[in-house]
């Protein structure tokens, strides 16, 4: 085992190898992305395929990893950020980079064995879902989200949901629904800015990090099902969604059915 | 050309259930798995979602082989691929002692696979071979181009598995 990995040596013999192979994808690249990039390139994941439009503005240096005031200065696109802090850690890393949607170009993202989603709306997390459960990827969600109503305190919430192909997906777990997505759609363009920070990302990110390498290294020998982790940042709690609980989910997925993977075909009647 | 499988966990385990069954005179089951493909810039994935069973009925007794089966149930499996327009991939298991095709496996193949590529030929279809803990495909990634092995075969489920072709 390579010097460098010899303390993370429990999570298996072959980890570094699988960890090593496997090809990550990263949507979206700010607050909850950024720091997954980072744990992600610590654990020795050397190929990836990133996501994300944006370049770093002065609001985003309260929670973005990796960027600088300087990046500010010259409009560094957040991607640049990502790929600067893998290749401090693995120069030779392979980094599929693309500076704008992956609904644009979404074919490099079938390359992946994992993917995760920092995206910011429901709506997204909804395409992103489909076009994994489309190409048999494992969809590792996460989402945090600070509401302020009157003179109360802040209450700041998130979410990590894996989405495991052929498995409930997150409609069957009642986080998407028809409904919020209408409610979302009605307010396009009204919400201004999100509040975000730092530390609640950096739960949410740890622990998409932390079920992700068990999933594919399988060191706990305990994950076996659907996972919906709720975030209650008043209270520093991630724990376990009620809905998540196997009494209350579907035993298998009506939304995305194995007979629809792939690309649509045409089948003559 | 980099080719990845990747099937779920549950497919899988239907697939398994399905072999590990034992049958009045054959030594092994076989089956067939209807699939999907996809491109991404110049890999191929492969990604089956149908298993076939082969009927009780349809194996032939062989004592020369582990198993054979009929050409009812190699129809029954050419008219699956056309109805869903897929492609379709043989399958069949080995002991892990023996994690790859033998040589009639490969000879067998040869005389197989044409007609399920004659059948839908933009597909990739191809054999499948469980070995316990891992697995091994070969592939025709489309009609007139020879078989590959594909790279590396992903089960999709709690927990991920993966199996490296070395060479």
């Amino acid at each position: 085992m390579n010097e460098r990995f010899s303390r993370q040596s429990f999570l298996g013999a072959d980890s570094e190898t699988v960890i090593a192979s496997s090809v990550i994808g990263v949507v979206g690249l700010g607050g909850g992305g950024s720091h997954i990039v980072q744990q992600l390139a610590h654990l020795g994941f050397r190929n990836f395929v990133l996501y994300d439009g944006d370049h770093v503005e002065e609001s985003n240096l309260n929670r973005l990893i990796g960027a600088t005031s300087v990046d500010v200065e010259q409009l560094s696109p957040k991607l640049l950020v990502a790929a600067r802090m893998i290749r401090g850690l693995t120069p030779s890393a392979e980094i599929d980079g693309h500076a704008g949607r992956w609904q644009d170009d979404p074919e490099p993202l079938r390359r992946c064995d994992l993917v995760f989603g920092c995206v910011d709306s429901f709506a997204e997390r909804d395409q992103l879902e489909a076009t994994c459960r489309r190409h048999m990827m494992p969809l590792v969600d996460i989402g945090l989200e600070v509401t302020i109503v009157g003179d109360d305190p802040p209450v700041m919430g998130g979410q990590v949901i894996i989405s495991m192909p052929g498995e409930p997906c997150m409609r069957c777990l009642g986080f998407l629904t028809d409904e919020l997505l209408a409610k979302e759609a009605s307010k396009y363009g009204g919400a201004g800015p999100r509040p975000q920070v730092v530390f609640g990302n950096g739960v949410l990110a740890s622990a998409a990090v932390g079920l992700a390498v068990d999933l594919i290294t399988d060191w706990t020998r305990q994950l076996r099902r659907v996972v919906y982790l709720e975030y209650r940042g008043n209270e520093q709690i991630l724990r376990p969604h009620p809905r998540g609980n196997a009494e209350w989910i579907p035993p298998s997925c009506s939304h995305y059915t194995l007979a629809n993977i792939g690309a649509p075909v045409f089948r003559p009647l | 050309m980099k080719t990845t499988v990747r099937i779920a966990r549950r497919l899988l385990g239907e697939i398994e259930a399905d072999l590990d069954r034992p049958h009045l005179f054959a030594k092994e089951r076989l089956g067939f798995v209807l699939a999907r493909w996809a491109r991404a810039g110049h890999e191929l994935i492969v990604m089956p979602f149908q298993y076939l069973p082969i009927a009780d009925d349809n194996y032939i007794e062989d004592a020369w082989v582990g198993a054979k089966m009929n050409g009812t149930a190699i129809r029954s499996a050419l008219q699956a691929t056309l109805d869903h327009q897929a492609a379709c991939l043989h399958v069949h298991a080995h002991h892990p002692v023996m994690p790859f095709f033998g040589d009639l496996d490969l000879a067998e193949q040869d005389k197989l696979l044409p007609s399920f590529l004659a059948t839908v030929p933009n597909a990739p279809h191809g054999a499948l071979l469980l070995h316990g803990t891992g697995a091994v495909a070969r592939l025709w990634p489309a009609a007139g181009a020879p078989p590959i092995y594909a790279d590396r075969v992903a089960v999709v489920g709690f927990p991920m598995r993966f199996s490296w072709r070395s060479s």
